[in-house]
């Protein structure tokens, strides 16, 4: 209560000392060459200015010779109108911490056989970690099958109005890597605040977010990114602004949402790419995104969205001579359904044209796939240049058919159910690079790639549940040789029915056709060499908060 | 065809079913709307409830607040497999969670003195101050004692209820700020990973289960640590994997301990990946490795209570991938790798903390087979394989002509470690209770002995000892004093190697029963003529790496 007075009593000077400081001027206004008055004001104003650093006394720390250790390395914030680290704000009640996250961590054994002779000190039986499959993040053969390391701390300190967000993100656990690879410990991964405006006008509603984060448009899952992990619109990155506005009309509202990002910095020429730097590449420009997006919902159960996501550089370092600058647009539509005990549905179709997008980073990315040189190893091919068309549609359906059949009776998922979950994804490609690629004997221009699956899962017991996927992937639908179908029955533990946690004890079998690719090395790329496993065991413990 | 065109119209069918009425949850049943001059005898058909469940948990369809992209605070990857687990962010009714931030560090100043010489000029014999210490004393060596800890952050981050609780841990062991050059695997970032499961008890039987990325220790000495010397005598696994512990008691004394584990890595180092300092030097030629460990015990309730463990670890690797020669470890052809093994078999006994004081003793029997190429389990301070084949089975083997032969790694080792703390405070005011809040005089004796046999010739037979004793005075509430010697004898073959070292403390704490501790330490090293330090340091008794002799340090330490 001291420290509310005593910050009252600091803003009701600081006023009192503002409007002083109003009727001084106005006063000398009049008088110009009064200098009595303008010395005066002046004087107020300069203690006006003073004040925010002594708007809370009672907590400011004593005087010392230096900065505690704590403090942050930076100067002085901008304007000099914001509390200086460390003081207490009047408001500091209204402040709150949150912490929320989520944690994914697999034991995985891909199991084949060893080729060729065998010694007596050497198993026909191999066991490899990570397995060797055709389930690569940015490659359109992912399926998310295969569990992958995954850590996320999400660290909050807000008010209703503001929220500090702090993330920190792993693609690995140190304990449990075999080599350290920096870029898969990637620290803090986002930092930016987020403002909630609700009464900026009548049956509006806004959000706004600014610092470092990603958007990610065409998800087609109801509260994740779907069965394929996969942004079929596009993945926004960088530091920047994003504002989305809710406008309420009766039974429909209106989404708007715009957003404006660009990179931090730019790999230097004569930084040589290696593991360390995550193959930081000179030849890609500082790269910027705008996006904008429509949105009409209807009673919070469906929302149709109308999308334009636009990536570019034009960056003098990275297109030398009469390299031009590069570009990817899409534009994208999509329609999401929570038809209650219906189940939910998503549908969604992007159209990629890319530009020259050699030099585009990862500002933007399409499938998974990062910037420009990602189209070009996973769609348009490594000869492109990055200039190419992708047509992408994808859907995925959920039902709890428990919750359908026991309708009008309640079911809050604390009994046996079954769920089931149907999805598809299908892109064409369209590429500047016309013949098979003499490496990877893959053809891009006008292939068709396609995959859909299904997971029927049987909750029985609260701590029980069992599972079946089943994916059917094809990559090119003229060379059957890169189809492939995985079969993966899940045993999956957790602490009740409707828990944040789950232990999957999970076997994939892959039949794969001859020509199926796997990717090795470091950089990973596509290894004509390698088998891949047709077996796989995992156990992925995952729990969120 | 027609059949096809049946099922083609069940489905179109159904369809219509199902989307005939995904907005009428909350209308009027079609009989009462349509029936307005109904007879006023027939009951009103019941209103059917709305659709909506705003904590529907995993339940798909009840998502009302919809955007158009997904909040940044998502998680990045496919949703949860099975559909049965409520997803991230999706509303529920918990309210038994809890979040606790844990956390200990230890930041150590250490600098050694030692002269400059084979200089010209006046600067021979001039005083020079090094950091990190030139020391036989590093994390894991046998020739380390432990008198002065290094740096160590850990924070903890937990969230959970009583049935399950996860674990992210970020470490690291040296602070940036303190750093003379970034050296970037020295930040752990989110080193484990893990949850832990408290399952409900059925009837006598208790189940814990751990899975994700974490670690286990087994033979460790101290009451709650591996013990003075800082090194597990029987094992300890790390990696991603499970472990789930069995508790049977037969009644209120004896109970029946057994547990079991399976770990594995998360990945292999990739071709293409050199084997710089930046990556852990670790090579593309190891294979990925797993651990298998089994371990069975006995423990005694009551005034002494006691655990006795029998344990079983098998660390082995079975991959063919990436097999070409590194011409880094000349000693071994990777390109005709062997499956490679270390067997370890161990038995502990541990009186945990009574009047008596706090007694551990462990033994194991460690057999390998190449396991120069094995990660993922530490042995007696070992952290790899490699460690393992440099320090303790030497890198150099020959068959019985003297010839090199291909493989390293390939021995026998016993261990034997003992460990015996007692406060005499305690001791002397038995029967009444007494929690460190008084003066107190606390002893510790302690020791490690081993014995290698090898391939290779250098390292055959030989035995290795190390003991030494700390004698800890706290007069007051915030200081006390300590005094430490050891004795260290790494090779019984040439005790030129031996040395001894000695080492006064000032301790400064806020309070008797505090968390923190503040330790001022001088510390001296008896050298032998040949003493030197082991893999991967190389300092000796000469040349520009000679081993420092004093040592000053200030060691800060907490814990929460």
């Amino acid at each position: 209560m001291a420290k509310a007075k005593n910050g009252s009593s600091a803003l009701a000077t600081s006023q009192a000392c503002w409007s002083f400081i109003v009727r001084s001027l106005i006063a000398s206004e009049s008088k110009v060459f009064m200098k009595r008055g303008l010395q005066l004001s002046t004087l107020l104003l300069a203690t006006y200015v003073a004040a925010p650093a002594l708007a809370d006394d009672s907590t400011t720390p004593a005087i010392q010779l230096g900065l505690a250790p704590g403090s942050p390395q930076i100067g002085t914030l901008p304007g000099g109108v914001t509390p200086a680290y460390g003081q207490t704000s009047a408001d500091d009640k209204d402040w709150r911490f949150d912490f929320h996250g989520i944690l994914s961590m697999p034991i995985r054994m891909g199991i084949n056989k060893r080729e060729g002779a065998v010694t007596t000190e050497q198993e026909k039986l191999v066991l490899h970690a990570p397995p060797v499959v055709p389930d690569d993040r940015d490659s359109f053969s992912y399926t998310g099958v295969v569990p992958q390391p995954y850590v996320q701390l999400n660290f909050s300190y807000g008010n209703s109005i503001v929220t500090g967000n702090v993330f920190i993100l792993a693609r690995n656990a140190s304990n449990a890597t075999s080599f350290f690879d920096p870029p898969t410990q990637q620290g803090i991964y986002d930092a930016f605040l987020t403002f909630t405006l609700p009464d900026l006008a009548k049956n509006s509603h806004f959000d706004v977010n600014v610092g470092a984060f990603s958007n990610r448009y065409g998800v087609m899952g109801e509260y994740d990114e779907g069965r394929y992990g996969t942004p079929i619109i596009a993945r926004t990155n960088g530091v920047g602004e994003n504002i989305v506005g809710k406008f309420a009309l009766g039974d429909w509202v209106l989404d708007v949402e715009q957003g404006f990002q660009g990179q931090l910095d730019k790999a230097p020429n004569g930084l040589v790419p290696e593991g360390w730097n995550n193959f930081a590449d000179p030849q890609l420009g500082t790269s910027f995104v705008h996006h904008e997006h429509l949105g009409l919902g209807y009673r919070g159960i469906a929302t149709l969205g109308a999308h334009y996501v636009s990536g570019w550089s034009q960056d003098d370092r990275a297109t030398t001579g009469q390299q031009a600058d590069g570009s990817i647009n899409v534009i994208g539509a999509d329609l999401r359904v929570s038809s209650g005990r219906f189940g939910y549905f998503y549908g969604g179709v992007a159209d990629v044209i890319a530009k020259d997008s050699r030099t585009v980073g990862n500002s933007i990315d399409i499938n998974n796939a990062e910037g420009g040189p990602g189209l070009m190893l996973n769609y348009l091919g490594p000869n492109s240049n990055g200039t190419g068309k992708l047509l992408t549609i994808a859907a995925q359906y959920d039902l709890s058919l428990a919750r359908l059949i026991a309708y009008p009776r309640q079911f809050k998922g604390d009994y046996a159910d079954i769920v089931i979950s149907l999805f598809g994804m299908q892109t064409t490609v369209t590429s500047n690079e016309k013949g098979p690629d003499l490496v990877t004997h893959r053809t891009y221009d006008g292939t068709t790639m396609r995959k859909f699956g299904s997971e029927v899962a049987y909750s029985l017991l609260p701590w029980l549940a069992v599972s079946t996927r089943a994916d059917h992937v094809i990559n090119d639908t003229q060379d059957s040789k890169q189809t492939f179908t995985v079969v993966s029955p899940r045993v999956i533990f957790r602490s009740k029915w409707q828990a944040h946690d789950q232990v999957v004890l999970q076997y994939s079998h892959w039949f794969d056709n001859d020509g199926v690719q796997v990717r090795d090395g470091y950089p990973a790329l596509p290894d004509l060499s390698l088998r891949p496993d047709k077996d796989m065991i995992s156990l992925a413990a995952t729990m969120w908060w | 065809m027609n059949r096809r065109r049946h099922v083609s119209a069940y489905i179109i069918g159904a369809g219509f079913a199902l989307m005939a009425r995904p907005a009428l949850a909350d209308e009027p049943a079609p009989a009462a709307a349509a029936s307005p001059a109904a007879a006023p005898t027939a009951a009103p058909a019941p209103k059917l409830p709305p659709d909506e469940n705003p904590t529907a948990g995993y339940i798909p369809g009840y998502r009302r607040a919809i955007g158009l992209g997904l909040a940044p605070s998502a998680p990045i990857g496919p949703g949860m497999p099975g559909l049965t687990t409520i997803p991230f962010s999706a509303p529920d009714e918990e309210s038994d969670w809890q979040f606790n931030f844990k956390g200990y560090m230890s930041a150590s100043f250490r600098a050694t003195e030692n002269t400059r010489e084979g200089l010209i000029g006046g600067l021979n014999g001039t005083t020079t101050l090094h950091a990190p210490p030139r020391i036989p004393d590093a994390y894991g060596m046998f020739g380390g004692t432990n008198v002065t800890p290094g740096s160590w952050v850990e924070l903890n981050f937990e969230y959970g209820n009583p049935i399950v609780t996860s674990h992210v841990k970020l470490t690291t062991w040296k602070p940036s700020s303190a750093t003379g050059f970034t050296e970037s695997n020295s930040q752990n970032f989110v080193n484990e990973a893990y949850l832990t499961f408290k399952v409900p008890p059925i009837g006598a039987l208790n189940l814990n289960w751990t899975v994700g990325a974490f670690r286990n220790a087994y033979g460790g000495l101290g009451q709650y640590g591996v013990g003075q010397y800082n090194a597990a005598i029987i094992g300890e696994p790390f990696g991603v994997g499970e472990t789930l512990t069995a508790s049977y008691d037969f009644n209120d004394t004896y109970s029946l301990q057994l547990e079991h584990g399976f770990m594995g890595r998360l990945g292999k180092t990739p071709i293409g990946a050199q084997p710089a300092n930046e990556y852990s030097a670790s090579s593309s030629a190891l294979p990925s490795s797993w651990v298998n460990h089994a371990h069975v015990g006995l423990a005694i309730k009551g005034s002494i209570p006691l655990v006795i463990g029998l344990h079983y670890l098998n660390n082995f690797s079975a991959d063919e991938r990436d097999q070409k020669d590194d011409p880094q470890t000349y000693w071994l052809d990777e390109s005709h790798r062997p499956d490679a093994h270390l067997n370890v078999l161990g038995a502990s006994v541990r009186m945990i903390d009574n009047h008596l004081g706090n007694f551990g003793v462990a033994a194991s029997y460690a057999n390998a087979k190449d396991a120069e190429l094995l990660t993922g389990m530490v042995f007696f301070g070992a952290f790899t394989g490699d460690q393992m084949t440099q320090r303790y089975f030497g890198p150099n083997p020959r068959d019985t002509q003297g010839h090199p032969i291909n493989g390293s790694g390939t021995g026998k080792m016993e261990v034997l470690g003992a460990e015996y703390n007692l406060s005499w405070g305690k001791l002397i005011r038995w029967p009444e209770e007494f929690w460190g809040e008084g003066p107190d005089l606390i002893t510790s004796l302690f020791t490690d002995i081993a014995s290698v046999q090898s391939e290779d010739p250098d390292f055959d037979h030989v035995k290795m000892y190390k003991l030494g004793t700390e004698v800890t005075y706290r007069f007051c509430p915030w200081v006390g004093i300590s005094g430490r010697y050891d004795h260290v004898s790494p090779n019984s073959r040439d005790t030129a190697q031996d040395f001894d070292v000695i080492s006064p403390k000032i301790l400064l704490k806020t309070d008797w029963n505090s968390h923190e501790l503040v330790t001022l330490s001088y510390t001296h090293w008896f050298y032998g003529d040949d003493t030197h330090s082991q893999f991967p340091n190389d300092f000796t008794r000469t040349g520009q790496d000679r081993l420092d002799s004093n040592m000053f340090a200030i060691h800060f330490g907490m814990w929460w």
